[in-house]
C-alpha cells in the first residue's frame, strides 16, 4: 500500500478490488446473493472431505453429510468399495440415515414406507408391489450416485459431474495432505458453531499474522524473537504456512502468575521450543483445514487434525474438527493424544476460542457501514506465491481461485 | 475411565456416612458457585495437587475417548484460571449453574467417593439475553485431606452433538 495516499483512498481505489487481490470487498462476507451463489457455484462444485476410510471400514459402514442443504450417505459396499449417494428415497423423500456414521447391515430401509436400498444406492425391495403394478420401473428409483473419490485415505465428493477430477483439484496440496495423513486413523470429531460468516474461519487459517496479538497464550513466544517461518499461495487456491516453535517459557510463566496472583513454576503447556519441531497449517480450497507437525522425532509432536467449515446462513456455520492418530501406536501414546490433541482447539480451546470470538467480532464490525467496503490483505508485497509468516499470499491466493468459481455476480454492485 | 453405568463393583449397601455426604454436596456445590461469580482462584482450590480436570462429548466418550481437554495436575488447572481471567481483554459473560447430585457412592478404586450430577449452564453473553451454555454429567472423584473434601477427578460430559461458538468459560 502506498504510503503517501490520503487516509480513506484506500477504500474508493477500484484497482484494489477482488480484482486486484489487495484487498477482499466486504459483501462477500454479508450479501445474502453471494451467499446462494456459494451454495451453487462453489459447494456445489468443488470436492467437500466428508470422512476418512478409517471411519467407513466394514461392510454397510457409511457416513452422512449436508452439502449446501443436500444430505448425501457415504457407504462401504460388500466389495469393499466405497459409494455416495442422495440421502434421500425416490419414494417421497424420507432421509435413509439420520445419524452421523452407523452400519447399515447391508441395506438402508426407509422408515416411511420401508422402501430399501443397498450400499449403492440401488432400489432393493419394495413392500406389497403388486398395486403399481407394471407401472413401477424399479430401476428409475435408484438414488442417483455422488462422485466420490479418495485420496491417502481422505474421503472426498463432488455433486457436479463435470467438475475436474480429484487429483488435478487437489494439486499441489497433495504432497502436503499425504504428510498430514499418510498411515493415520481418525480418533473422533467435535463440532462447534461459528457466529460468522464461513469464509472468516477460512481466512483466519490463512492468517498467521494474528496468532501473537490474538491468542494470550501463545504471545510469549512472539516476545523479543524474530519470527520465522513461510507463507505459500499454493495454486488452485490451497495454501500451505510453516513455522517452527520459538521463544521461551519465561514470559509464559509471568503471564500465568500475573493474571491468578499465585506463583508457577510449570513448563508451557503450548509448546517447548525445540529446534527440529515445526508446524503446517494448510487449507484446501474451498473450506478445509489441515493442521499437523512433525520434526523432533517424538510421537507427540508428530500430529494432525483436520478441520472442515459448512455454512448454514450467510452468518453462520458449523465447524467440525477431526483428530487423527497413527495407526498402530502404543497405547500409551495413543491415550496421550487422545487427552491432549484437542486441547488448543475447538470453542474449548485456549487458542481456538480465541479464533470464534474474533470472528463473531468481525461479523459485527463488517456490518458497519458501505463506505467500509474493504478488508485488505495485503501483506507480503514480493511478486510470485511466497513469502514470510505473516504474509498473505495464502490468502490471495484463495480469492483469486474463488472469483473463478464465483465469476460475476462479484462484479454486480446491487449484492 | 470410570463408565457412568457400570456399578457393579460397588456393594449395593455400601454408603457414604450422612456427615461425608452434605459435606461432598457442599464441594460439588461450591465449585458451581465460584464459577459462576468468576472466582476462579478459589475454584481451583477446590481441587487436589494431583488432579485431573476434563471435558469430553457425550459422542466421543461413547466412541474412542476423544478429550476436548485434560488439565492434569494443579498448574494446568492454574492455565485455565489464567486464561479465563485474561483473554480478549473484556469481561466474560455470567454464567448460572444448576448442579444436582444424583449419587454419591465410595469410589471403585482407592480412598474417597464417586460422585454422579447433572448439570445445566445458562449464560447471559454481555449484552445478550441469557442462552443454554451447555447440559450434561460431572463425574468426579473427591477424596477428603483428613479435614476437607476436594476435587481429584472431574470428568465434565457434554450432552449436545455441536459446541456453543464460545465455550471457554468452565463447565
Ligand atoms: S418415503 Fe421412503 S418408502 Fe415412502
Ligand atoms: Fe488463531
Amino acid at each position: 500500500m502506498n504510503g503517501a495516499q490520503a487516509a480513506g483512498d484506500v477504500w474508493d481505489r477500484n484497482d484494489l478490488k477482488l480484482d486486484g487481490g489487495r484487498v477482499i470487498d466486504r459483501r462477500v462476507y454479508r450479501s445474502k446473493d453471494i451467499y446462494q451463489a456459494e451454495l451453487a457455484q462453489l459447494f456445489t462444485k468443488t470436492w467437500q472431505w466428508v470422512g476418512h476410510e478409517s471411519e467407513v471400514p466394514a461392510f454397510g459402514d457409511y457416513l452422512t453429510v449436508q452439502l449446501a442443504g443436500r444430505p448425501i450417505i457415504v457407504a462401504r459396499g460388500e466389495e469393499g468399495r466405497l459409494r455416495a449417494f442422495y440421502n434421500s428415497c425416490t419414494h417421497r423423500g424420507a432421509m435413509l440415515a439420520t445419524a452421523a456414521k452407523g452400519n447399515c447391515g447391508g441395506s438402508f430401509t426407509c422408515m416411511y414406507h420401508a422402501w430399501s436400498f443397498d450400499t449403492a444406492g440401488k432400489l432393493e425391495s419394495v413392500p406389497k408391489a403388486e398395486a403399481y403394478g407394471a407401472e413401477l420401473k424399479k430401476a428409475c428409483y435408484d438414488s442417483p450416485a455422488v462422485r466420490l473419490d479418495t485420496f491417502c485415505g481422505n474421503i472426498f465428493v463432488n455433486i457436479d459431474g463435470k467438475a475436474p477430477p480429484l487429483d488435478e483439484f487437489l494439486g499441489a496440496s497433495k504432497q502436503h495432505i499425504t504428510e498430514a495423513t499418510e498411515g493415520q486413523e481418525v480418533l473422533g470429531r467435535v463440532r462447534w458453531k461459528l457466529e460468522g460468516n464461513w469464509k472468516l474461519w477460512h481466512d483466519n487459517f490463512r492468517d498467521n499474522y494474528h496468532p501473537m496479538f490474538t491468542h494470550q497464550v501463545l504471545t510469549f513466544l512472539y516476545q523479543g524473537v524474530e519470527i520465522k517461518g513461510e507463507n505459500h499461495d499454493l495454486g488452485g487456491g490451497h495454501s500451505y504456512m510453516k513455522f517452527p516453535p520459538q521463544g521461551s517459557g519465561d514470559s509464559y510463566a509471568k503471564f500465568v502468575q500475573r493474571l491468578t496472583g499465585r506463583a508457577y513454576a510449570g513448563a508451557p503447556a503450548m509448546g517447548t521450543p525445540d529446534k527440529q519441531a515445526y508446524h503446517v497449517i494448510m487449507a484446501v480450497f474451498p473450506n478445509l483445514d489441515i493442521q499437523f507437525g512433525g520434526g523432533n522425532g517424538s510421537p507427540y509432536s508428530s500430529y494432525s487434525v483436520l478441520e472442515v467449515v459448512r455454512p448454514i446462513s450467510v452468518s453462520e456455520a458449523i465447524i467440525e474438527i477431526v483428530a487423527f492418530g497413527h495407526v498402530g501406536e502404543p497405547e500409551a501414546v495413543r491415550q496421550e493424544r487422545l487427552e491432549s490433541l484437542l486441547s488448543i482447539q475447538t470453542s474449548s480451546g485456549k487458542v481456538s476460542a480465541d479464533d470464534t470470538e474474533a470472528a463473531r467480532r468481525c461479523t459485527i464490525g463488517l456490518g458497519a457501514s458501505e463506505a467500509m467496503r474493504w478488508s485488505n490483505m495485503g501483506r507480503g508485497q514480493a511478486p510470485g506465491m511466497s513469502g514470510a509468516k505473516n504474509d498473505e499470499y495464502s490468502l490471495r491466493g484463495f480469492y483469486s481461485e474463488y472469483k473463478k468459481y464465483m465469476g460475476d455476480i462479484l462484479r454486480s454492485e446491487n449484492n | 475411565m470410570i463408565e457412568v453405568t457400570d456399578r457393579s463393583a460397588i456393594e449395593p449397601q455400601a454408603r457414604a456416612d450422612a456427615a461425608s455426604e452434605a459435606a461432598i454436596t457442599r464441594l460439588i456445590q461450591r465449585a458451581a458457585r465460584f464459577s459462576d461469580e468468576q472466582r476462579y482462584v478459589e475454584w481451583m482450590d477446590l481441587f487436589t495437587d494431583d488432579c485431573r480436570h476434563a471435558l469430553i462429548t457425550r459422542e466421543n466418550h461413547r466412541e474412542q475417548g476423544l478429550y476436548n481437554y485434560v488439565d492434569k495436575g494443579r498448574l494446568a488447572l492454574q492455565e485455565r484460571v489464567a486464561y479465563l481471567l485474561g483473554v480478549w481483554h473484556t469481561p466474560r459473560g455470567k454464567t448460572t449453574h444448576v448442579v444436582s447430585v444424583l449419587d454419591i457412592e465410595p469410589a471403585v478404586e482407592g480412598a474417597g467417593a464417586r460422585v454422579v450430577s447433572n448439570f445445566i449452564i445458562a449464560r447471559a453473553a454481555p449484552a445478550e439475553d441469557s442462552k443454554l451454555y451447555a447440559s450434561g454429567q460431572y463425574i468426579d472423584h473427591v477424596v477428603c485431606d483428613g479435614e476437607r473434601w476436594l476435587i481429584k477427578e472431574r470428568t465434565a460430559i457434554i450432552d449436545s452433538s455441536f459446541l456453543p461458538a464460545d465455550f471457554a468459560d468452565l463447565v
